[in-house]
């Protein structure tokens, strides 16, 4: 045997290929050229994308902290700033005037203690002051009463037990300016701070208090417009008791907060800043705070956080809560993509193997069938070579008549298996598209003129005249299969002729703009309709065993329609029972092989 | 001019009488017989031989060795030698006389395709 045993040569070349192919990437790994396509290769499973993408949002998502983190370090750092300045500034400018009042205690003590004219020298003192500032200047004797002010309609009254007056009365001879919490004037009627300091007689007797009062509204109003909407100011004493307390909703005082954890991180240092939830307004607020140089006072100044960031925050600070849940989106979007692109792969890895294997076996299915045939014909031709053979022998002795019957039936019988066994082969070969055309300019006439004549003597044995008829725009030539055509034009010709007695085979050629027309009429028998849907296909003769007069196996139509499918044509038959049949077949002018003609091994 | 020796080797003795009784009938000068390739060898060593119709299949040493190795002998120059194969395809055939084969009978082969196999004209 010398087909279909050696494995076929496609699979050494692939092989080969394959070899060549790992050869090729080793190198590309070593010059690192094509790192692109080595990662292309590389699949990443399921879960370790997961983990690359929880890991980004991670990442993502401390960035957000430390960058937004970092913005508001920066907007509280330029915050503590500004406010650190207003403080001091404040600071500065509260210490400037209580110096200034100061002066003007000592000024006033000194002439009182004397026993000068302190009345004339405090009324000229006030009228070089600004009232709106100092609301009067006044002394109160050893007694706690009220002796002089500069008010315009003064009169002398009880102030023994105001704390002014009692912290001094009560001290020890120490000398320093003590600031009061404001109080609603009961000489002034107006709400003042006063600034008191205690007076001695040269033998340390006391004397009485020098006052001066301070209108505290009046130095804090400038800054109020420096503090925002929501800010704070306020001085506060060392005692844990706010002297002045300014905010929107406007001035009010004496609020003790000395029992506040806060309290005590502002007596620690002399400016500082601390955070304070204001048992007030509720707000809560960055403060700064400053000692005064020389009293026992702090200033402070609040501003509440929803302003910081209303203010000091960078403006990318506000899209990046959107910026990163943007990133993280997109991340879980990729990530879900990815997924679903895997899943659809796989699926489409599985078909594909499926579709492969089911090829495969298809093929393997096609090769086996051709195998089986080729080995069956092979053990038919050897049997009917015998036969064959020694009947054409027997055939030549001088034998009796019905003997020489005998060995001429023997050889009929055995030429039409050896037919049968051809077509099957045949029709395996076209239908397995194993079938080798050449494509070549056929002239058509005289491969058609040629079949004729091999029918001629059949016909006329049979009283049936074959005539041909050829239209004009028939080309002389047309590129297809010789052979091919021939054995289809042989096979209905031949189909006519057996189911046609003492008529006429009509042979017409005619030809379209992209076809050629070939029809084979008989006046034979005819093909009932619903037979006629079942011829072309193997292994149906219209006609069954039992009743049918011809012989024949229904190969030869069946063999027609492969071949005429392996030309890029048609095939068909029109009939009426009892009154005859028209086999016809089309061919392309041009023809270009349709199916990939395969070479047989 | 048909008086032609001819050398049949074939391992089916069934085939073998029937091409030697072809032979007798077409008028070569005789047919002798050979069942495999190590008897044509001694065959054609004892006598010289005009034609050989050979099968390919064959048990040991197939036809397409043995005309392979007929070809090599220059004592053989002339031989013709043809092919007897039940393998039927056309393609098969040029492989055939590609090889060294000068004729390829296709089996079943009646007597005159015989005659046109060892170049007698009909």
């Amino acid at each position: 045997m010398l087909c279909a045993i050696d494995p076929p040569p496609d699979t050494q070349v692939a092989r080969t290929a394959d070899r060549q192919r790992h050869a090729a990437e080793s190198t590309a790994m070593k010059t690192g050229a094509q790192w692109g396509r080595v990662l292309e290769r590389i699949k990443f499973p399921t879960y370790f994308k997961g983990l690359l993408t929880a890991v980004a949002v991670v990442v993502i998502a401390f960035s957000y902290y430390f960058v937004a983190n970092e913005a508001q370090q920066q907007a509280t750092a330029r915050a503590q700033e500004n406010l650190h300045s207003v403080t001091f500034a404040l600071a500065q400018h509260i210490e400037r005037t209580l110096e200034q009042a100061d002066q003007i205690s000592r000024v006033m003590r000194r002439s009182y203690v004397e026993g000068g004219n302190y009345r004339d020298l405090t009324r000229s003192i006030y009228r070089e002051l600004d009232p709106t500032l100092y609301p009067q200047l006044g002394f109160i004797n050893n007694k706690g009463l009220y002796v002089f002010g500069t008010l315009p309609d003064f009169k002398p009254i009880d102030l023994a037990d105001r704390k002014h007056f009692r912290i001094h009365a009560d001290s020890r001879g120490e000398d320093s300016l003590y600031v009061s919490t404001p109080l609603l004037g009961r000489a002034s009627k107006k709400l003042t701070l006063q600034l008191t300091r205690r007076m001695d007689s040269a033998s340390s007797d006391f004397l009485g208090v020098v006052v001066v009062s301070i209108n505290p509204e009046q130095f804090t109003s400038v800054y109020r417009e420096l503090i925002g909407r929501d800010g704070l100011i306020a001085l506060s004493g060392f005692d844990g008791i706010n002297r002045i307390r300014v905010d929107k909703s406007g001035f009010s005082f004496g609020h003790d907060f000395s029992n506040s954890p806060w309290f005590k991180t502002m007596r620690s240092t002399d400016h500082g800043f601390i955070d304070i939830i204001s048992g007030i307004d509720g707000k809560h607020r960055l403060t700064a705070f400053q000692q005064l140089p020389s009293r026992s006072l702090y200033v402070t100044v609040g501003l509440p956080y929803d302003e910081i960031a209303a203010n000091y925050l960078p403006s990318y600070h506000r899209y990046l809560p959107w910026l990163t849940g943007f990133l993280i989106l997109t991340l879980l979007t990729l990530f879900g993509l990815s997924v679903r692109t895997q899943h659809l792969n796989t699926q489409l890895n599985i078909a594909n193997a499926a579709f492969s294997n089911s090829m495969s076996v298809a093929v393997d299915a096609v090769e086996a069938k051709n195998r089986f045939l080729a080995s069956v014909s092979h053990e038919l031709r050897t049997p009917l070579h015998g036969i064959l053979g020694h009947s054409e022998l027997l055939s030549l002795e001088e034998l009796p008549v019905d003997a020489q019957e005998s060995a001429t039936a023997i050889f009929r019988s055995a030429s039409h298996l050896l037919q049968i066994v051809n077509q099957l082969l045949d029709i395996s070969k076209a239908d397995s598209g194993n079938q080798e055309l050449k494509i070549e300019p056929v002239a058509i006439r005289a491969a058609i003129e040629e079949m004729m004549t091999l029918h001629i003597v059949t016909a006329n044995r049979t009283g049936t005249t074959l005539t041909l008829d050829i239209a004009a725009n028939v080309p002389e030539q047309v590129n297809t299969d010789a052979t091919a055509l021939k054995r289809v034009m042989h096979n209905l010709i031949a189909n006519a002729l057996k189911f046609t007695k003492a008529g006429a085979v009509k042979i017409r050629v005619g030809a379209t703009a992209s076809h050629i027309r070939f029809e084979v009429s008989d006046t034979g028998i005819g093909i009932s309709p619903e037979n006629q849907r079942r011829l072309f296909t193997n292994y149906t003769q219209v006609h069954d065993f039992e009743t049918r007069e011809t012989p024949g196996t229904g190969l030869g139509l069946a063999l027609a329609r492969s071949l005429v499918d392996l030309l890029g044509g048609n095939i068909g038959v029109e009939s009426v029972l009892g009154e005859g049949s028209t086999f016809w077949f089309t061919i392309p002018r041009e023809n270009t092989p349709m199916p990939a003609t395969k070479v047989a091994s | 001019m048909n008086a032609l020796a001819v050398l049949v080797v074939d391992d089916n003795i069934d085939n073998r009488s029937l091409a030697v009784r072809m032979l007798k009938v077409i008028g070569t000068v005789c047919g002798d017989q050979a069942g495999n390739a190590a008897e044509c060898l001694e065959a054609i060593s004892k006598k010289h031989y005009d034609a050989i119709l050979m099968d390919i299949s064959m048990p040991e040493v197939s036809g397409i060795d043995l005309c392979k190795t007929l070809r090599t002998m220059p004592t053989q120059a002339g031989v013709r030698i043809i092919a007897c194969t039940a393998h039927a395809s056309p393609r098969e055939a040029q492989q055939f006389e590609e090889i060294g084969f000068d004729a390829v009978l296709t089996k079943p082969f009646l007597m005159n395709d015989l005659k046109l196999a060892l170049a007698i004209t009909p």
